[in-house]
């Protein structure tokens, strides 16, 4: 069942605040120790597969089942077993892992894709990395996927770029759809690169969100590592469900918000200090302030998995505090 | 001119299952400190006295006795607290800090390690530290972070400044003290370590006053090293470092085939930027070795990327090295590839007439 909330707010100023708040979770949850170290003695095939694949099972279910506690509107798949957001792809024959290369400002590295011919066949792509499996069938599900742009802006190619577009295309819209057939009716696309980059390809953005607009698959954009202050237009033309902020990077007092459904990064997760509520509400209130907004949702700014598990699984309860008390 | 080529390990290697269970022990407060310190000193001169054997110009024990590069140096620091292991990449994890109070020196971490390798070993030592900037970057900035981030919302410039004093901190309190008496107790040639320098473009005037910050007053030789790094960042700021040597990951994104034209060495074309473009002329220490790979890279291919760093450095500026700490291979197969770039370097030097 779809589940709706609708608030009243009178703030001190006796303002009316009429909006809908949710909150969820995005991008790769982490594994607690004892799952880092079977993971590790799996690689070096210490372990047997029954004992590996119990690990791996256990904490898949520990963060369906916090979520499901915690009430998030969607339950997010945890995606904690895979290696970066971008490995699932190299399922796909003809793309390989290139070097390991730092995650924007984090120290974290990823392996780009390495894409150098033209690929026929795009089937299967999350074999092996999705956990609809264990999802509860009364709610409803959402993943994290790398969007277009960011996912573009990751390969090493040697393709003409026209080729490259349309792959990267083809691949999108075959992950989009796998997706959705295995139940997921809503899909965040990371796209950090379009609020990074200096020099924003507008071209490229609209040539690559076309088709993916057609689909008829709902999908967020999540915005990261970046600010979203002179890119709001553009954010707002790419059909997404729900824009999100990462009030990390953004000054908030120096952007418009032409979305009438926003998701405020309102959590940080690359910081363990627990943010303090006044500030939230404040932030809340100054967004809501500068837009048309109909539904504020709440959520981390980028992964949680950039936190030590005790820390993530703390600010998660935060998170489900936090709408719980901006709806008092 | 000595036209000479040196060679150097970068720090860390893995440390065998025997000592890296005691390591395991002692941090789970299962064994005491004497007993670890037994098998450190021992698995200690066992790898200096093989470096030296594979023909190493500059030597350490790869870093046995510690833990890890970030761990060994928030652990002997006042004002952090462990938060706990965050990924790396992969299956790769390290034990991450937070700082919740001003950071203060209550004892110089490195000193005894530095003494004993040094009595040791016959060829020079180099002892690597970790500098300011990485172990800020690396930790949950929190005492700073709540302090610069009252009343306003610009979070942006909150971090920025919280960063700044919290690496100025470090700078001063920490690490140019522990520089200035392993100076004063024999170490000619410190490493800095700044994996984390150009992760952040916005903060490069940071990590260089804090860099510059650690070397004030301090006469032994202070080299810099840094990795997987975008080097167009640092190459504007590069001669502004009180240094006279860079050491730099390459192989790690160059091909594995042969040739020393600019097509085949794609990996080491920042060389032209940093020495070319920007005019810098110390010293560098060139990554011939991918410490992420077992494959071994033969001693033709470390011959031709020699070769070609030749084109943009002199050879008494030149230091040979792998890309980085060789710890995430197994002992045996770092040995193998170090003997392989001694190999590689004796080559180069045959065809470009150099000595060795």
């Amino acid at each position: 069942m779809v589940k709706y909330i609708i608030i009243l707010h009178v703030n001190d100023n006796f303002n009316i605040w009429i909006m809908r708040i949710e909150a969820y979770l995005t991008g790769l949850l982490p594994r607690d120790d004892d799952t880092i170290d079977i993971f590790k003695r799996w690689e070096r095939g210490e372990i047997s597969k029954e004992v590996f694949m119990e690990a791996k099972y256990k904490i898949i279910k520990f963060w369906i089942d916090l979520q499901s506690n915690l009430d998030f509107e969607y339950i997010h798949d945890p995606q904690c077993t895979w290696e970066d957001l971008y490995r699932p792809f190299t399922n796909i024959s003809g793309v390989d892992p290139g070097p390991l290369s730092r995650y924007f400002e984090n120290n974290f590295l990823f392996r780009k894709l390495v894409i150098n011919s033209i690929i026929d066949r795009i089937d299967n792509i999350f074999n092996g990395y999705l956990s609809y499996n264990f999802m509860p069938t009364n709610r409803k599900w959402k993943i994290s996927i790398p969007g277009p742009y960011s996912l573009y802006k990751s390969i090493i190619s040697n393709l003409k770029p026209d080729d490259l577009i349309n792959i990267v295309i083809n691949i999108v819209v075959s992950a989009l759809k796998e997706l959705y057939s295995k139940g997921y009716s809503l899909v965040d696309l990371f796209e950090p690169w379009i609020v990074y980059d200096k020099f924003l390809d507008e071209n490229l953005l609209f040539q690559l969100y076309a088709p993916i607009r057609k689909l008829g698959i709902k999908y967020n954009i999540y915005t990261f590592f970046g600010s979203i202050a002179g890119r709001e237009n553009i954010l707002s033309r790419l059909g997404a469900e729900a824009v999100s902020i990462d009030i990390y990077e953004t000054n908030i007092d120096n952007i418009r918000v032409p979305f009438d459904r926003v998701i405020i990064g309102i959590l940080n997760a690359r910081n363990t200090l627990l943010e303090n509520f006044d500030f939230i509400e404040n932030v809340v209130k100054k967004i809501y302030k500068r837009g048309i907004i109909n539904t504020i949702i709440l959520s981390t700014n980028c992964d949680l998995e950039f936190l030590p598990f005790k820390y993530a699984v703390d600010k998660a309860d935060y998170l489900a505090q936090i709408k719980r008390r901006l709806m008092l | 001119m000595i036209n000479i080529l040196r060679t150097q390990e970068i720090g860390s290697l893995r440390k065998p299952p025997e000592l890296m269970n005691l390591w395991k022990k002692y941090i789970a407060g299962k064994t005491e400190y004497d007993a670890l310190l037994q098998n450190i000193r021992r698995t200690s001169k066992y790898i200096v006295h093989t470096l030296e054997k594979i023909g190493l110009t500059y030597v350490w024990d790869g870093e046995m006795h510690r833990w890890e590069m970030y761990y060994h140096p928030v652990t002997n620091i006042n004002g952090f607290e462990l938060a706990g292991q965050v990924r790396i990449f992969d299956n790769r994890y390290f034990i991450k800090g937070i700082v919740r109070g001003k950071p203060k020196l209550t004892c110089n971490y490195y000193l005894n390690e530095f003494l004993f390798v040094k009595s040791i070993a016959s060829h020079p030592v180099k002892i690597p530290i970790t500098g300011p900037y990485t172990i800020a970057d690396w930790t949950y900035n929190e005492y700073y972070f709540k302090k610069w981030s009252r009343n306003t919302t610009d979070l942006k410039l909150a971090e920025y400044k919280s960063k700044e004093e919290f690496v100025l901190d470090l700078a001063r309190e920490v690490i140019n003290p522990i520089l200035k008496e392993l100076s004063g107790r024999g170490a000619e040639r410190i490493q800095i370590d700044e994996p984390a320098a150009t992760t952040h473009p916005r903060e490069m005037d940071i990590f260089v006053e804090g860099f510059n910050e650690c070397v004030r007053g301090i006469s032994s030789t202070v080299t810099i090293h840094i990795c997987y790094s975008d080097y167009t960042i640092l190459a504007p700021y590069i001669n502004e470092l009180k240094t006279r040597h860079i050491a730099l990951e390459f192989a790690n994104r160059d091909l594995w085939t042969l040739g020393t034209k600019n097509s085949d060495r794609p990996g080491y074309k920042d060389l032209k930027i940093i020495c070319k473009e920007y005019g810098y002329d110390g010293e560098i220490g060139l990554g011939v070795l991918d410490v992420h790979t077992d494959k071994l890279e033969p001693p033709d291919l470390i011959k031709d990327r020699i070769i070609y760093a030749l084109k943009y450095v002199d050879p008494d500026k030149l230091f040979i090295n792998p890309d980085c700490g060789l710890r995430t291979r197994q002992l045996s197969i770092a040995f193998k590839k170090l003997t392989n770039m001694i190999e590689g370097v004796k080559l180069a030097c045959k065809e470009m007439g150099i000595r060795f």
